[in-house]
């Protein structure tokens, strides 16, 4: 809403012939944060990263990116209320490094996951709940809209679902093409039940994609469709109220960048501690299964 | 504090009853000789006693006097003074038809009008612009705009560039009371706030309060912005209008019933969607969206008798923005509408009693469509007042204010209707607030020796909130865990507070006086803005029992001097405000739809303080004024910025402006003005970081709040007006405007413009700044005839 409000905003400042011009800021100069990144779901081991944030400098090589990985924090986790815990692996991939479980760990629903990261003499921890599953009524396909330059083989996905009682539910989607990776909807994965809550509703499927990709045109047209012949996952899980919040904000966030009449945004961690962001996050998921016909 | 109420109201009643001999007294009002139209705040002076009264807002004053022949003087700033001599032996009814300077010949702008309020009177931190004045003055785009000027003034900072909106005082955009004859205008801003909703051509004058608020207003903490209304020529009729660059305006005035009644209406509207059209091709993706706005000002006045008038008037206005794109289109309307229905009536010579019914409105509309979904989303505000307003003018030492108000409040949360696919989403009910607001107030403003005048007054203010209404209650983690429901006309939260004004006004010398005010305000009714200007989305929320009134004790002290021969008018004025209960949107809000949106909120404490310098010139062919505010506005939320104090969005630590008029001739007036402002403060983060999707999000500090600061603000505004005929009949002048003549790009907002592709080739980070205006001229051609 407020971003519809800001594009009039922008583009009434347009008419104005308003100018913009490239400046020179002296940055604040501060220690970067450690960025945290876990998932827990139903069925499914935990995955956690753990990486730096850049200071502002005014390049930024995809060496600085790779530089960013922690690989010597120490992962753990407990159960519910158990004290013993459990220490997750790094393992490498070329420079990026995850850590993951290796002793047969899965999610379960109506668990609780406590989280903690230690690393260079700093601890963060967080705690989220895996909730039951509010599945997914039923998906349809149906074709794209005629305004689609290649319409014919595009088609769009559309989700019907019964809300459940009492308010206060949060969800999130993701999407999965084929062989590809789960992506969420950049700037749009969650939902809340504000204004549906316990009503029958539909809602249309977009497809994820990666944000590390550059979205040129052609790749935007397409962009939230699928194509004939394509074989969709769609998960749709239940997230709580802290996770909702983290999600909520870095989305606002994101998606106000480069906009400049965004008021500032403050993307509400998950963890405890100075000096980190991050989410943990448990998926009380279902995970649908679209075969789109190749006709 | 007992005591202190009662010492207060023994001051307030005790000079009021003091002599006892054979008094009369000389009554009546002060208007203009060719329009009929009333002079606000004219000054009826009694040259034997060098003593004074203002006449009040529908231009009555009454002066009780001895037994005598006195001489009386009725001036008013522009106009031709009036000398007469009455012999006072009975009451005298005698009304002053004061001619306008430019009506009268040239040699006639006579010194005799003085500008003796400016020392003399009890006020401070107030300030009165004539339309006529303002007109003179540069504009942008062609479009005089009344709270623009205002905004020139010491104590007043505008909420960005070329924005109406306005600061006073280091106090919010929403501690601002604007009335139109009256009525509480919600949203003064079109074009989201680029333009007030004010038609200059429908605007009599505006007064300014931003210190010593005297008891009759309340509600708001920082400041009262009082237009009014032109009532309409009661001798003929005539017809005012100009075009300009984006607008057009056209005004038709005249009598009902010659002498006794007349109307006044006003039209305005954009045509920036008319201009575009032509360049904006069928095909493109900004066909079919365009903007525009208008309002109409409708004012009636009737003289029933001697002692009774009435009033009608009216504002309406609305914005209407479209945007048509491939994926989704979007419409939203907003404006306001106000009605204010007065009845004045003369119990007798020295007791003026106005009473007012007045209504305000002010809707937010937005609606959306995007392939399977659609949708509107609404708010508003929406008030009912009854007011009654007494002015008692027992001698001329005294001059009495009393009266009461009520108001209705209803606030409409951000609602949403609509259409998912097949399925309508509405909500069951709407969640709306409602509020009782009530005050009585007294106040006297009176002599109390030679050199000291006092002003003092009490206001009781009430407010209530009541049902219907579902309160939910939020646990820890910010998830519904219970709601309580109130029934109808339940009351769920009451306020009373008491609030002493006090002024008080020491002359030390024939042209200059010693001023020291005491003002405590409360407002119920506040902005729930996360944007820190003014945005039509923004929701007025009612204090409740989640949300308490804001809260301010102003104190301010200030020097006045008049010199040379009153041409010029300065004064140096301190201030300190002491601020609690305010409002903020907690950390990591990001504005959405809320069934209880003050669960969003976190309440601080703040303090403004600065000193203001003044110098006025109103007189003679050059006249103008220079300004300067040195000031600092401070704000502690426990919960925001790790409890640290930060500096306001506004906080400025200079303005100054310099505005200054000319007129050469019959044909020529000049005008120029230059401001200079510190950059206002801004967030910047610490550092950018990555998530797995490739999503990137920024770093801000704890006590990220307001560090940064824009660069210092300042341009020059240029203006040549041009009366290309004049005659009694027929009048027709064109406006140049030269908005920031030496086109300085001044900083309206800085943001980090993030380019790449941090897998290939990387990232480029570039802070740009914006600039919304650069240099623009305009023309604008008016008439009157």
């Amino acid at each position: 809403m407020k971003r519809y409000i800001l594009l009039s905003l922008l583009s009434v400042s347009m008419f104005f012939s308003s100018c913009e011009k490239d400046i020179n800021i002296d940055f604040p100069v501060a220690p970067s944060p450690y960025v945290i990144e876990g998932y827990i779901e139903n069925g499914q081991g935990p995955f956690v990263t753990v990486s730096r944030g850049i200071s502002f400098i005014n390049e930024i090589s995809n060496d600085d990116f790779l530089n960013l990985f922690v690989d010597n924090a120490k992962v753990s986790l407990t159960v519910n209320n158990d004290t013993t815990a459990i220490f997750l692996k790094m393992v490498k991939l070329g420079n990026a490094s995850f850590y993951i479980d290796t002793t047969q760990l899965l999610g379960q629903i109506g668990n609780t996951y406590h989280l903690k990261v230690a690393v260079d003499g700093h601890v963060f921890t967080s705690s989220t709940q895996i909730l039951p599953p509010a599945p997914l009524d039923s998906i349809v396909v149906k074709p794209a809209p005629d305004s689609r330059a290649d319409s014919d083989s595009l088609v769009q996905l559309t989700a019907y679902f019964k809300e459940p009682n009492p308010m206060g539910n949060y969800y999130r989607l993701l999407t999965k093409k084929n062989n590809d990776i789960f992506y969420d909807v950049a700037f749009n994965s969650i939902y809340d039940d504000a204004i549906v809550n316990g009503k029958a509703i539909q809602f249309s499927v977009i497809g994820g994609k990666s944000q590390f990709q550059n979205n040129d045109s052609a790749d935007f047209r397409e962009y939230g469709y699928f194509r004939k012949g394509d074989i969709v996952y769609v998960k749709w899980a239940s997230i709580d109220k802290p996770q909702y919040d983290f999600w909520k904000t870095f989305e606002a966030q994101s998606g106000s960048f480069g906009n400049p009449f965004s008021p500032t945004v403050i993307v509400k961690s998950t963890f405890k501690g100075a000096g980190c962001l991050g989410v943990w996050a448990g998926y009380g998921c279902t995970i649908d299964t679209v075969i789109i016909p190749k006709n | 504090m007992k005591n202190k109420f009662i010492f207060l109201l023994a001051l307030l009643v005790s000079p009021t009853f003091l002599f006892a001999q054979q008094k009369f007294s000389i009554s009546g009002f002060v208007k203009d000789a060719f329009s009929g139209e009333t002079l606000i705040g004219s000054t009826v002076v009694i040259k034997e006693l060098g003593k004074g009264i203002n006449s009040n807002e529908y231009g009555y004053y009454s002066i009780t006097l001895p037994t005598g022949k006195y001489q009386i003087v009725a001036s008013f700033l522009g106009y031709k003074p009036i000398v007469d001599t009455i012999n006072l032996t009975k009451n005298v009814k005698r009304n002053f038809f004061l001619k306008s300077n430019s009506i009268v010949s040239k040699e006639a702008i006579v010194l005799a009008e003085k500008a003796e309020n400016n020392f003399k009177s009890t006020q401070m931190g107030t300030q009165t612009l004539q339309m006529e004045k303002v007109k003179t003055l540069p504009v942008i785009l062609g479009e005089v705009d009344i709270l623009k000027t205002l905004q020139l003034l010491p104590g007043v900072q505008s909420s960005g560039e070329g924005n109406s909106g306005f600061y006073v005082r280091g106090g919010g955009p929403d501690q601002n009371l604007v009335l139109l004859d009256e009525a509480t205008v919600y949203n003064s801003g079109h074009l989201f706030g680029f333009f007030s909703v004010f038609n200059s051509d429908a605007i009599n004058s505006v007064t300014l309060i931003k210190g010593g608020m005297p008891a009759e207003y309340g509600g708001r903490l920082s400041s009262v912005v009082n237009v009014n209304m032109k009532e309409g020529n009661n001798q003929s009729y005539h017809a005012t209008g100009g075009v300009g660059l984006i607008a057009s305006r056209l005004t038709l005035e005249g009598p009902i019933q010659k002498g006794k009644s007349s109307f006044m209406l006003a039209a305005r509207r954009t045509y920036i969607d008319a201009l575009i059209k032509p360049f904006v091709s069928s095909t493109s993706t900004l066909s079919g969206s365009g903007y525009y706005f208008y309002d109409l000002n409708l004012k009636l006045n009737y003289q029933l008798s001697e002692k009774d008038r009435v009033f009608f008037s009216g504002y309406y206005g609305k914005d209407q923005f479209l945007f048509k794109g491939e994926r989704f289109g979007i419409k939203f309307p907003w404006g306001n509408s106000t009605t204010t229905m007065r009845w004045n009536h003369l119990f007798n010579e020295k007791l003026f009693v106005n009473t007012t019914a007045l209504f305000s409105d002010y809707v937010f509309k937005i609606g959306a469509s995007q392939s399977n979904f659609d949708f509107e989303l609404f708010s508003g505000v929406r008030d009912y007042s009854t007011k009654v307003d007494f002015d008692y003018f027992p001698n001329i030492r005294n001059q009495v204010k009393f009266g009461a108000a009520y108001t209705f409040h209803t606030f409409t949360p951000t609602t949403a209707t609509g259409t998912i696919g097949e399925s309508s989403i509405s909500p069951e009910k709407i969640n709306r607030q409602y509020a009782n607001e009530a005050a009585a107030y007294f106040s006297n403003d009176f002599d109390l020796t030679e050199k000291i005048k006092i002003n003092a007054g009490l206001r009781y203010a009430f407010f209530q909130q009541i049902g219907p209404y579902d309160r939910y209650i939020q646990n820890d983690v910010g998830t519904i865990s219970d709601t309580i429901s109130y029934g109808d006309g339940e009351n769920i939260k009451t306020y009373h507070r008491l609030e002493p004004r006090f002024s008080i006004r020491f002359q030390t010398s024939k042209s200059a006086s010693i001023k020291a005010a005491y003002t405590v305000t409360n407002q119920f009714v506040n902005l729930a803005s996360l944007s820190g200007s003014t945005l039509p989305t923004d929701l007025w929320v009612p204090a409740s029992s989640v949300v308490k009134p804001q809260f301010c004790t102003q104190y301010s002290i200030g020097y006045f001097r008049n010199l040379k021969d009153d041409q010029f008018e300065t004064s140096v004025e301190l201030y300190y405000k002491d601020l609690k209960n305010l409002i903020e949107f907690k950390e990591n809000t990001t504005g959405r739809l809320s069934a209880n949106i003050e669960n969003d909120f976190t309440f601080g404490i703040g303090r403004s303080y600065g000193a203001e310098f003044f110098i006025k010139k109103s007189v003679g062919k050059f006249n103008g004024w220079v300004g300067y505010t040195h000031s600092y506005a401070q704000r502690t939320f426990a919960d925001l910025n790790e409890g640290k104090t930060f500096f306001a969005r506004y906080d400025r630590r200079h303005d100054g402006s310099i505005v200054l008029s000319y007129t050469l001739n019959n044909k020529w007036t000049f005008g120029s003005v230059f401001v200079y402002g510190s950059g206002a403060a801004f967030n910047l983060p610490t550092s950018l970081v990555f998530f797995s999707n490739g999503t990137q999000g920024l770093y801000f500090e704890n006590d990220y709040r307001n560090k940064y600061r824009l660069s210092p603000y300042h341009r020059l505004d240029i203006s040549a007006t041009y009366t290309a005929k004049k005659t009694a009949k027929y009048e027709s002048t064109w406006n140049f405007s030269i908005y920031n003549v030496y086109n300085h790009l001044n900083q309206y907002i800085v943001y980090l413009d993030i380019q790449g592709d941090i897998l290939n080739q990387g990232l480029k980070v570039q802070p740009k700044q914006i600039t919304v205006f650069p240099f623009i001229p305009s023309v604008t051609w008016n008439f009157k005839f």
